[in-house]
């Protein structure tokens, strides 16, 4: 092994890891734009929301005595408890109404604004909850023991993180394909218009994809929590990475977003290594590099629109 | 004959399956008015919208007063003398019918980057104005484009191109969607302001009658295909063409 | 009638011009405000055209930035330092733009955000040229090299930001009613006419986004002098963000909308930090959302509203 390899695959697969995060909330942020065609600025804060209420569950099992292990099943329900709660009263309650905007642009921008303004409230709401300090729930990290590939240490919970990732990839891919459900969604995210008046109830299936984007953000973050400090502020940071991701794959494609994230993590984790203090500009670069050749994302096709 | 005043030379261009332009050939003659008809989704706007570059044809050129226009921009063949108005008008409708013309008319001339010219300068309103009357628009000019009856809507769209002072107008049926009252008024009010101004100008049309009395030549269209062309009276009259296509 | 509303106006800005003679503690904060609503003039320039930016505060920090670098410079004078300060944001603004341009809707925001967002973390890990997280000290010199006191200063930037809100206000709207500005509702409305009419939407759109980027600079520059520092936090995208809020907060109908935007916000903040500590972002969404869904041509509408009803009771 020459003395960078080493190195390299170390990056790479830390960067698969990180890039299973990112793909999680990234493909809910795309699944909500492709059906509600809505661009959710609170997104991030689902991410952040999964975080604490995962890290407060960490709390919760330490306290009561139970057995440490309970930790991964907490961390699955905590991001289920966050989206089914906050998704569709976001959803009902305060975004519902800029669907009847007539013109796009007007649409479009009170959606962005309002989002903006969900987004502000549940920082706070954080602040308030959880309080200013950050919880560290590393210790869930390492219950399930280390694999060592080339000498490398890695926990496999990280591992088991890229597993998840793969198994929501190929879960989504079996509920939309293979489910009436699914293929509604598919059919509302295709026009709206024709799905209703073929008989597909549009707006239950808005709710339905809202919340499943908002548990896929908080699963993100449950699933983060082990890894990082949770804090104010990391879902401010995660929104706009995830709009990176959403850019390069296209909007609305699921696919893609894994590829995207997968690249952006590869590349971030890659960059950490050979010029660190450059990392945090990689999704970002790569992100302008995209859409600067492919002005839809690698996997969108330009529409034409008829005059 | 004098000189082709736009060429069409083997134009195709097709949608996934659909075909919507199929071996294209055609001249416009100067001061002519052409007339297209055929069936919906016969290649009609297609063949328009190739024409000034909205689509880029697959294969063929476009040939515009002898030289090649294929693949500009709109804005290029804009520029260069081809104005056009759309089967659904495209106007700015929030604002008045008036200042929708003015910017028509900043657009085309002089003066339109410089920031202390106001849109209702008389240096963009006396033009405006003489398309308002022109146009019989002047009843509406108040308005804003949303809140006239689609007739009004239609004409504007027209005064809009017409504000280009173009060498050639594109007409994509400037009658449909309004009464069948008002459609000879209309076409009348458009046929006397394009020949005083002396512009060429490509219609699509659907009514027959209208076609009879205004065409100098005119077209079948069919599955993108030009089936036919000449003089209204023989192919309105074509046995063939009165079976399949009208 | 609109003699009334011109002679309102003079009066806004001489009511504002004495403010600092009644409450000198109070002259900082107004000229953050001025700062702030030249960015959000900044804002609402490109929401004329129906596109919301989340990365102006990169035009802003680039002002403020440059304004550091030209304080090094020797008896660079604040008035010259203003003004290169916002000719570098334009010119920023204006390779920028060449790219940014080309999109529309969600597309341009995020561009913009990610623009923004490069910056910023350049600004963080560059230390040797930026200073990293410390930031730079902001330092600018009085009249013709002579030394200023403090509070000299302050009141000297004070004015100078008035005057150029002022130009600014007056000049954006005189652009709005040219062509080149009535174009940009116009792109919002129907690009595609705009093309067929012979006009290039990019081109218009570029001219804009160039002013709007020198404005932006402006108001950064003003802040950075008034505060004295700039650090990457001002072109963080949550700064991007309070622009756009204060534009729609203000209603972009009027170039008055974003400095009224401005005052309400910076009110807020001040109010909010006092008594509410920790809730202010909890506050402030509450009142985005309110006027979003409630009253969308925000501060300006209402006032608008005012007077045609009461041109309307004249009648
Ligand atoms: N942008 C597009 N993408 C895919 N197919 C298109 C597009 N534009 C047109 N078509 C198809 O091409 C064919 C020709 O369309 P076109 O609009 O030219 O018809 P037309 O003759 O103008 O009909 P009408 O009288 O209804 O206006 C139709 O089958 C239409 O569905
Ligand atoms: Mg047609």
């Amino acid at each position: 092994m020459t003395a960078i390899a080493g190195p390299l695959l170390s990056a790479t697969i830390n960067g698969v890891t990180y890039g299973a995060t990112l793909f999680l909330v990234a493909v809910g942020l795309s699944l909500i734009f492709g059906v509600l065609r809505v661009l959710n600025v609170a997104h991030g804060s689902f991410y952040a929301l999964g975080a604490f209420t995962a890290a407060s569950a960490w709390l919760l099992i330490s306290a009561l005595g139970w057995p440490p292990l309970c930790i991964y099943p907490a961390l699955v329900i905590s991001a289920l408890v966050v989206g089914v709660a906050v998704g569709p009263v976001v959803e009902r309650g305060l975004l519902r109404w800029t669907f009847g905007i007539e013109a796009e642009a007007a649409r479009e921008n009170a959606q962005l604004l309002a989002t903006y303004a969900i987004f502000l409230m549940l920082e706070d709401a954080q602040k308030l909850i959880w309080g200013g300090q950050p919880y560290y729930s590393g210790s869930a990290l390492r219950l399930l023991g280390i694999t060592r590939i080339n000498g490398i240490p890695y926990t496999n919970y990280q591992l088991l993180l890229i597993l998840v990732a793969v198994l929501v990839l190929i879960a989504l891919r079996i509920l939309l394909r293979g489910t009436k459900m699914g293929k509604f969604v598919l059919a509302v995210a295709e026009d709206p218009e024709v799905s209703s008046a073929m008989g597909i109830p549009v707006a239950r299936i808005y709710t339905v994809a809202f919340t499943v984007g908002a548990i896929l953000a908080a699963l993100g973050g449950a699933l983060a929590s082990p890894t990082i400090g949770v804090n104010t502020g990391i879902g401010s940071e995660m929104i706009v990475l995830s709009f990176a991701v959403v850019a390069i794959a296209g909007l609305g494609q699921i696919e893609g977003a894994a590829v995207a994230a997968l690249v952006i993590g590869v590349g971030h984790s890659i960059a950490v290594f050979f010029f660190p203090a450059l990392s945090s500009v990689i999704p970002y670069a790569t992100m302008l590099l995209v859409l600067v050749f492919k002005p839809y994302g690698l996997f969108a096709a330009a529409q034409v629109r008829r005059i | 004959m004098s000189a082709p005043l736009l060429e069409a030379r083997g134009v195709d261009l097709h949608f996934g399956g659909v075909q919507a332009a199929k071996d294209v050939n055609l001249q416009i003659f100067p001061g002519e008015f052409f007339f297209i008809i055929g069936q919906n989704g016969a290649g009609k706007s297609t063949f328009l919208n190739i024409c000034t570059g909205y689509l880029k044809p697959q294969r063929g050129e476009i040939l515009f007063q002898g030289r090649p226009i294929t693949g500009l921009a709109p804005r290029a063949i804009t520029r260069a003398g081809i104005a056009r108005a759309f089967q659904h008008p495209q106007l700015f409708m929030q604002r008045s019918v008036r200042d929708n013309l003015r910017f028509a008319v900043a657009a085309h001339g002089t003066g339109f980057w410089r920031p202390w010219r106001a849109l209702d300068d008389p240096h963009f309103d006396a033009p405006a104005r003489r398309l308002l009357q022109l146009c019989d628009l002047e009843r509406v000019a108040a308005q804003p484009a949303a809140k006239v009856a689609e007739g009004f809507r239609k004409l504007l769209d027209v005064a809009l191109a017409l504000a280009l002072e173009p060498t050639l107008l594109l007409l994509d049926e400037p009658t449909s969607g309004v009464s069948s009252a008002d459609k000879h008024g209309i076409m009348t009010t458009l046929a006397q302001a394009l020949r005083k101004e002396r512009v060429t100008a490509v219609f699509v049309e659907h009514d027959m009658e209208v076609v009879r009395r205004f065409a100098d030549r005119v077209g079948v269209w069919a599955n993108g295909q030009i089936l036919i062309s000449g003089p209204p009276e023989a192919v309105l009259d074509d046995p063939h063409v009165r079976e399949f296509v009208l | 009638m609109r003699a009334v509303r011109s002679l309102l106006w003079l009066a806004v800005v001489g009511g504002y011009a004495v403010l600092p003679w009644l409450a000198p503690s109070l002259t900082y904060q107004l000229t953050i405000v001025l700062a702030l609503g030249l960015a959000a003039l900044a804002v609402s320039l490109m929401l004329q055209a129906g596109l919301i930016s989340f990365g102006h505060a990169l035009f802003y920090a680039a002002g403020a930035y440059a304004a550091a670098y030209l304080g090094r410079l020797t008896g660079a004078h604040v008035v010259i330092t203003l003004l290169l300060s916002s000719l570098s944001a334009a010119l920023l603004a204006l390779i920028a733009g060449l790219l940014i341009v080309r999109y529309r809707g969600i597309f341009f925001a995020m561009l913009n955000l990610a623009l923004s967002m490069v910056a910023y973390t350049l600004l963080l890990k560059l230390y040797n040229v930026t200073g990293g997280s410390d930031g730079l000290v902001v330092s600018a010199t009085g009249v013709a090299g002579y030394a200023m006191g403090p509070t000299g200063l302050a009141d000297l930037l004070f004015y100078l930001a008035l005057a150029a809100a002022v130009l600014a206000a007056w000049f954006v709207r005189v652009y709005l009613r040219s062509p080149a500005g009535w174009a940009l509702g116009a792109i919002q409305d129907r690009e595609i006419r705009v093309e067929y009419l012979g006009v290039s939407a990019r081109r218009v759109l570029l001219v804009a986004y160039v002013l709007s980027g020198g404005l932006a600079g402006l108001g950064g520059a003003i802040a950075g002098i008034a505060v004295g520092h700039v650090a990457p936090d001002s072109a963080y995208w949550t700064t991007s963000a309070g622009f756009v809020v204060m534009a729609v907060l203000g209603g972009g109908g009027d170039v008055f909308g974003a400095f009224a935007g401005a005052a309400l916000y910076e009110m807020l903040s001040v109010f909010a930090a006092q008594y509410l500590s920790s809730s202010w972002e909890l506050l402030l969404g509450v009142i985005i959302f309110v006027i979003v869904r409630f009253a969308p041509s925000g501060l300006w509408g209402f006032y608008d509203g005012l007077w045609r009803r009461m041109a309307a009771g004249e009648r």
